[in-house]
């Protein structure tokens, strides 16, 4: 009787496997965003000089940097969402492969004090980063076994099982084109500054950009936080409480680490800069950009 | 350790073979170290707290049978009751009793009452509960004094059961451990189908709910009446996938060893009233306190008046026993409040089925808004915000309509599900009985839960308690 239980057991199990060894087996060449950006940056971090870092913010100044001519190399490791965690783990395991570099531009804003991925049930962004990092936020036994499946890395993407479509690289995620309407910006500003924002977060995160300064510092690299500019009508919008709390925060960490911070958000920008209620369009990371080069240049 | 964690997955059948494996002299020996090593998974040095209450109504067991005489008896059942309730009290409810005392009277300190920073020990309501039903039994002569230790310490410890029930009782669970077990191939596979479900339930349906219900809690005041009541809903289906998934997993493994637990849910969502509710919901619990706290304080022999008031002290206490705050003590008063006047005037009134089912299940839902907020303010505020809208139907904009539509499947999935085995039980016909549809039944599990589980190792809610 143990026997045919053993063996149903077995048939079981090996059906359960055969199924996951086919879905490792059609999600091998499966590319997350993170797979893209990792594949861009080590193309170009043995030239680099300048590191754009951070969330979707900085992204409209990538594609700006990579469509004009200019004397500068850059590299960059961007990620709608981004978070402190990962932009200070990625900055201590990827240093080493960019010796030219002199200066990183980290993209942090007020609600990224308050903000983490996996709190958000985005663990999947942790899984992609694995491959190139070997940590994980929280480092259950669960997760490091699907970090190193192909499938879950994929955070179960069922439409490639199906279609074979990739996942675009978040780089493209931001078209130029977009409206700037009214209820966008109510729906961004919540979503950052209250649905996405948990005060609780916000010792960890101070710590992590404190570590990520320091990092940097310790290297002789020049760190430049940028919050880049938002829609008039995003800050009507924001939480009050949090966003004064992020800045708190924010500005904490930059006095005590002496480190610089090139604000945006302290001036009004007109809607005709951005793409919309929180991203620049090319017209408006130019004019960015040129004040960010200025600094740069002191 | 979790059940749902990979170290169970090895954990448990590791523990099973070498128990059949060995001889049953030694086997009690095996499943006390492997219930020992279980339970220091959570916090090792909390272990101690265990074999201190092993070894006081361990004593206290033989002191009571070995004394004829009333008082000696009375005497050392007080002694290990005040043993097991110290315990509770000192790691479960000193802050709260402090705070509520400096919030009542404004004795303690002025500005930030000092508070005892102490994590709560896993599941020790279940085993003091589970340790004084021993004692009391004992007591009242229903059960001959354990004594073998390592016997009288795997009733307590045995590790299915060691951190969230079903609260076994000394005359269930004892002979059990005493006899030898044999391989039952039925009840080793059913458990093992038993254990698949439970998994289904935790990790596919009430962990995926958990997102949901999270966001809107962690800042009610932010979202719109649509989000509140499906957050309500949410709630209502996530706990009990979460409790009665464990306990599947729980009474699953143990009948694989060939131990059966008692059951501690009966389909509670389809009662028709509060009542029927209350026998179907965390029966061990329930009918531990109809046993040892309701009938011995009159039950309703002594009038109407002292019914309510005992109806209403058992079910505060049974919030008490949830969580050391009023939140659950107002849940436990309410729940006490709907069995008053279900008693008093709904038992008259005759509804269709279906009806008395959806007002059932409605009052239940109303009730776990306070078991789930964080303060009885949060709470008052979303039972008087639970007003539907016709615009924004998903209410939360960072929960996509696929993934809230994802949670309305398994909800239908699990209600269908639950009918059936309901129907079963009331035909005694298994719909499932041919091998084949069974082996698919079992993959058809496992294909769920490995594409749609949720993976984070979140802890049973039980566990806190």
């Amino acid at each position: 009787m143990a026997k045919k239980l053993f063996r149903e057991i077995l048939l079981l199990l090996f059906a359960a496997i055969a199924m996951f060894a086919l879905l490792e087996y059609r999600y091998r060449n499966f590319q997350t965003p993170v797979d893209h950006m990792m594949q861009r940056f080590r193309q170009r971090a043995p030239e680099a000089e300048i590191l754009l870092m951070g969330n979707s913010h900085i992204l409209p100044l990538i594609n700006y940097l990579d469509s004009t001519t200019h004397s500068y190399h850059t590299a960059s490791i961007a990620l709608g969402g981004l978070d402190l965690f990962w932009s200070a783990v990625l900055i201590k395991k990827t240093l080493n492969q960019m010796p030219k570099l002199k200066t990183v531009i980290l993209s942090v804003d007020p609600e990224s004090m308050g903000y983490n991925q996996s709190f958000f049930r985005q663990e999947y962004v942790n899984r992609s980063f694995y491959r190139y990092t070997d940590t994980l936020y929280k480092p259950t036994s669960s997760d490091l076994l699907l970090a190193r499946s192909n499938f879950f890395r994929s955070n179960r993407n069922t439409g490639f099982l199906f279609t074979g479509q990739q996942s675009k690289p978040s780089k493209e995620l931001l078209p130029e084109m977009k409206q700037i309407t009214e209820q966008s910006c109510m729906h961004r500003a919540i979503e950052h500054s209250i649905f996405r924002f948990n005060k609780e977060l916000i010792p960890e995160n101070k710590q992590l950009l404190e570590e990520l300064v320091r990092e940097c510092k310790r290297n002789n690299i020049r760190i430049l936080l940028v919050t880049f500019p938002k829609a008039k009508c995003f800050y009507k919008y924001r939480d009050p409480e949090n966003t004064m709390k992020g800045i708190a925060a924010l500005n904490s960490v930059v006095r005590s680490e002496e480190t610089e911070l090139l604000d945006f958000t302290l001036k009004i920008y007109p809607d005709l800069l951005f793409r919309d209620a929180d991203h620049l369009n090319a017209k408006g990371t130019k004019l960015i950009w040129a004040d960010i080069e200025k600094r740069l240049a002191d | 350790m979790l059940f749902n964690s990979p170290a169970f997955l090895l954990f448990f059948p590791v523990v099973t073979v070498i128990y059949f494996l060995i001889r049953h002299e030694w086997r009690w020996i095996w499943l006390l170290l492997a219930s020992c090593y279980f339970y220091m998974f959570f916090r090792p040095v909390y272990i101690l707290i265990l074999f201190f209450t092993i070894l006081i109504d361990y004593a206290a067991g033989i002191l009571i049978g070995n004394h004829t005489d009333k008082p000696k008896r009375k005497f050392w059942l007080v002694a290990s009751i005040i043993a097991n309730v110290g315990v509770l009290v000192f790691f479960k409810y000193i802050n709260f009793f402090n705070q509520t005392l400096y919030d009542l009277t404004g004795i303690g300190q002025t500005g930030t009452m000092p508070v005892l920073d102490i994590i709560l020990p896993i599941g020790l309501s279940f085993h003091t509960f589970q340790a004084m039903s021993y004692t009391i039994e004992v007591y009242r002569g229903n059960q001959q004094p354990e004594r073998h230790l390592g016997i009288y310490a795997l009733y307590v410890m045995f590790y299915p059961q060691l951190v969230a029930g079903p609260i076994e009782r000394p005359g269930h669970m004892l002979p059990q451990l005493h006899q030898r077990k044999y391989f039952d191939y039925d009840l080793a596979s059913q458990g093992l189908r038993r254990m698949l479900w439970g998994f289904v339930k935790k990790i596919v349906i009430a962990d995926r709910l958990s997102f949901y219900v999270n966001m809107v809690y962690a800042q009610p005041e932010n979202y719109p009446g649509n989000a509140l009541i499906w957050a309500t809903v949410f709630f209502a289906f996530q706990i009990y996938c979460d409790f009665s998934g464990y306990c599947d997993i729980a009474i699953g493994s143990a009948n694989v060893m060939g131990f059966n637990l008692m059951e501690n849910f009966k389909s509670p969502y389809f009662s028709r009233n509060i009542v029927e509710f209350w026998n179907r919901w965390h029966i061990s619990l329930s009918s531990w306190f109809r046993d040892y706290v309701y009938i011995p304080l009159g039950g309703n022999r002594k009038g109407t008046g002292r019914w309510i008031f005992n109806i209403l002290l058992v079910f505060a206490i049974s919030g008490l026993w949830h969580g050391a705050a009023w939140t659950f003590v107002t849940w436990g008063l309410l729940q006490g409040a709907y069995l008053i006047i279900y008693r008093l005037a709904g038992s008259k009134i005759k509804l269709p089925k279906e009806i008395s089912v959806l007002i059932t299940f409605a009052a239940v839902s109303v009730a776990w808004i306070f078991f789930r907020a964080g303060t009885i303010d949060q709470a008052i505020y979303i039972v008087t915000h639970l007003i539907p809208e016709m615009s924004n139907p998903i209410g939360v904009p960072l929960i996509s309509a696929p993934s809230f539509l994802l949670n309305i499947i398994f909800i239908g999935f699990l209600v269908v599900t639950e009918a059936i085995f309901v129907k079963e039980e009331e035909t005694g016909i298994h719909l499932i009985r041919r091998p084949v549809y069974r082996y698919a039944l079992n993959f058809g599990m496992v294909l769920m839960i490995m594409l749609f589980g949720i993976f984070e190792e979140q802890t049973f809610i039980y566990f806190q308690f």
